[in-house]
This record gives structure tokens, sequence and C-alpha cells, in this order.
């Protein structure tokens, strides 16, 4: 016999993969439009980054209601703790997608003069590629509920850190060797912090998934939660 | 609460007196067709008062005086032209300790079903089944039907009575802390029941223990000194009651 707090937990639980689908679509489409200098996509992803803030919105809402209604205890408690907290992570990985768009608009409304690195774009499609592959491991570890997948995506998550630093290097010689390729490579920069942040913050969903099945409060990455 | 909404039994300006000193003030709730609405407050607060007037529980203890309207199906269940063994019929009774009579489970629940007219064996047979099914309680019972229902379970047994109320196909089902003489699991099993139940009935349930009302009602009121002090949906009152008064009392801070 299931308990109504089963029931309400697998709710939860549908909402929370549903949004992380979302958010896995959208991180997919800014880079995917960031690679192609695609506007319009970078616009429709804007216009719709409210839509991932509401769905956040409900699952805060239905965690504070199972914890009012259910006062669950032990592992209970854990689930829908993991949840509340994954679920900011999962909204701010939402804001990043956002803010690579507006990176993919400005490039592409630079003044004249200004040159792009189509070598640098393509690292950082790459790595985009790498980030958004860490992204979906999250979601399935969650499923899989289990600490080795979660372990997993701590590593490919270092790995996308690693390759952040060699792009970042790359991008700053650029501009030091061709100053009509310091606008571009600003916001070169900040698109290569916005991904290594996209897969630092896989990262600390599966230490919350490590939380959820251990009780064990981890750092997986100890440092990674920087921009650099 | 809104008046479009369909409401199965109206209370209106309910006051209850035992003898000189009044025990209810001016209570107006009202109940929908289906699903649970809670009643909790501390003890002495009215609740278990308020739910026995709404079956005349009263009427056989001297010096009580009711005053208000019950309005069921738009009739006022204490005019006189009420039938009182109809009323229980129709707004049946689970207490606190499980009541069965000393005799079958079967007995037990066909109780209440030969009371009233006469029925064959073979539909007799049929309604015990569905109301010990309806109760939750079937598959443990439905091999010994015949033995003596004292020889169930506490869990059990209080499942029997809920069948037996059932049985006499009421509307409402009044539940005076139907497991705070039971254990977590056999109340977790009662609890499962009166879920399913909650899709046809109108279950009106007093609880002490505040989880249960969170965990199965739709509806909460609380009382507190014979006064109705706040109603609203469960989430409601759990997360953002209105009153201080229950966000004192949920919170464990008085009672």
């Amino acid at each position: 016999m299931s308990r109504i707090f089963d029931i309400e937990m697998e709710d939860l639980d549908d909402q929370f993969r549903s949004m992380g689908k979302m958010v896995a679509r959208t991180i997919d489409k800014s880079v995917v439009g960031f690679m192609a200098h695609d506007t319009k996509t970078a616009e429709e992803i804007i216009d719709r980054d409210h839509e991932i803030n509401e769905r956040e919105a409900a699952i805060e809402k239905k965690t504070f209601e199972m914890i009012a209604l259910y006062q669950p205890v032990t592992t209970d408690l854990r689930e829908v703790v993991t949840i509340l907290k994954a679920v900011s992570v999962l909204e701010r990985m939402g804001d990043y997608a956002r803010d690579i768009a507006y990176s993919t608009i400005r490039i592409h409304h630079r003044e004249n003069g200004d040159r792009r690195m189509p070598e640098i774009e393509r690292k950082i499609s790459e790595m985009g590629l790498m980030a958004t592959r860490t992204f979906d491991e999250i979601l399935d570890a969650y499923v899989s509920d289990s600490i080795d997948d979660a372990q997993k995506v701590a590593d490919h998550s270092e790995e996308v850190s690693r390759l952040s630093a060699t792009i970042r290097k790359d991008i700053l010689t650029s501009m030091k060797g061709d100053v009509d390729t310091i606008d571009a490579g600003a916001d070169y920069l900040v698109v290569v912090g916005y991904l290594k942040r996209t897969a630092d913050h896989a990262t600390d969903i599966a230490e919350w998934l490590v939380y959820k099945r251990s009780g064990k409060i981890v750092e997986l990455n100890p440092g990674s939660s920087s921009f650099i | 609460m809104a008046e479009k909404e369909n409401y199965l039994l109206t209370t209106k300006n309910v006051n209850l007196f035992y003898g000189k000193k009044q025990a209810l003030f001016d209570i107006n709730l009202s109940f929908p067709k289906n699903g649970i609405t809670a009643l909790i407050g501390p003890s002495g607060s009215g609740k278990t008062t308020y739910l026995r007037s709404l079956n005349r529980m009263h009427d056989l203890t001297p010096g009580v005086k009711v005053e208000g309207k019950f309005l069921f199906h738009n009739n006022d269940i204490y005019s006189d032209n009420f039938d009182l063994v109809d009323l229980r019929k129709r707004i049946g009774m689970v207490f606190q300790q499980p009541t069965p009579f000393p005799f079958s489970v079967y007995d037990n629940v066909a109780f209440g079903l030969r009371l009233g007219k006469k029925i064959s064996k073979h539909q007799l047979d049929e309604d015990v089944e569905k109301a010990l099914r309806q109760a939750g309680v079937w598959n443990e019972v439905k091999d010994r039907l015949g033995a003596n229902a004292l020889g169930l379970s506490g869990g059990q047994q209080q499942r029997v009575s809920v069948a037996r109320v059932l049985a006499t196909k009421p509307d409402i089902l009044l539940l005076d802390e139907p497991t705070s003489a039971l254990d977590p699991i056999s109340s977790r099993v009662v609890e499962d029941s009166l879920l399913d139940l909650k899709k046809e009935y109108c279950l009106i349930i007093v609880t002490h223990n505040m989880q249960q009302a969170a965990r199965i009602s739709q509806t909460t009121a609380f009382f507190n000194d014979g006064r109705l002090i706040e109603v609203g949906k469960t989430r409601e009152i759990f997360l953002n009651p209105k009153e201080e008064e229950t966000q004192d009392y949920v919170s464990g801070k008085f009672g």
C-alpha cells in the first residue's frame, strides 16, 4: 500500500524531472544558437525564461506543502530537501542559458571593424557540448539514484572546468594580439564562464544526490565555484 | 466559504448549552458532498460536542440545549418530522474505541441492514461484502465472517465498525478520533480506508493528531473555547493560517 506521501512525492519528482528536461533543452538551444549566430533562437530563449522561473516557484511551493502537511523524516525528508535545493540550481542554469543568448545577440550586433574568432568559437562549441552532456548526465543520475553516477558527473564537470581554463588563455592571447577582437573576446570570456558554471552546478546537484542517498553532505569538486 | 459550492450539510449559528454552561458559540460550518473535513482543537474546545450535534447524539443527555440550523438536504435534522433512525442511517458515527457487537463479523455489518425493511439473504451477502470492501477490511476477514468480531485486532475491529456504518449507505460519516486507540500501523490502514471513502462520502473527523489532519483532510476547521476560530483548505491552515491562535495551535505552542 503506498502512502499519500509517496503519491505526492511521485508528482513532485515528475515536476522536477520535467523542469530538468526543459532546462536541458534551453541550455542545448543556447549553445547551438551561439554557434550558429542564431539571434532568433536567442530571443526565444530570453522570452521564455519566465517559464523556467514559474516551474521553480511551483516546485518550491509544493515542497513547502509537503513538509508542512506530511512532516517527513529520514529518507522522505532528504528527498524533499534535495529537490528544494536542486530546483534553485536548475533555475540558475536556466539563467545562464538566457545570458548566453544575450551574448549571442550582442556579438551579432557589433559595429564594423570588430572581428570574431572562428577557432575560439569552435572550441567554445565543443565546451558547450561537454557542458550539456554533463547536464544530461545529472538528470540521468537523478533517475538512477546512484552515487557512482553522481560522482561521474562531478568528474566530467571537472573536465569542462579544465577546458575552460585553456580556452580562456586562447581568448586572452587573441585579444592581446589583435585589438579588433577585444569586444567579441569579452563576450567569449563571459560565455565560457557561463558554461563552466553550468557544469559546476551539475556537480552541485550531484552533491545533493549523494546527500539524498547517504545523508552525508559532501563536496565533490572542492574549489569549483568561480567563473574562471 | 463560497455559497455557490454545493454543500450536503450546512450548520448556521449553532449554540449549544450544557445546562447553563455554553459549550458552542455561533458555529457556522458547511460540508461538501465528498471529501474529508478535519475538526481540530485542544481538549474542551467543543469539536467533539459539535460533531455529536450533527447526528443528534445529545438528544438523550439531560440538560443539553441545541440552537441553530442544521440543514441536511435542505431539511433541518432537528425538526420534529425528521426520523431519528433514518437520520443516523444517513449520518453515521464511528467512535474512538472500536465498537464491535459480541457476535460474528457478518452479523455486525448486517445489523443496521436488518433494522430496515426485509431483504433477501443474497442481497444481504452482497451488501455486507461491499461494506467490508469499502472499509478496506474484506481481504482480512472474508474467510472468517462467522468468527466473533471481538477476536479481531483493534484496527480490524475499527474498520468493521466503519463497515457497519457504511452498510446502511449513509451520506455522511462522523468519525470521533477513529484511530487514537490504535497503533501507528493500524492507524495508517484505517487512514487509507478513509482516503478511499472520501471519493464517495462526506467524512467529518475529529482528531487530536494534527499530522493526521494534515495528511488526509482537504478542509480543516480549528476550534477553541467553543468557537470556530478558522476554517479553510488544509494546506492553508498548516502553511499560512490567518489567525494567530490557529498558528500557535498547529505549531504546538498550546493545547
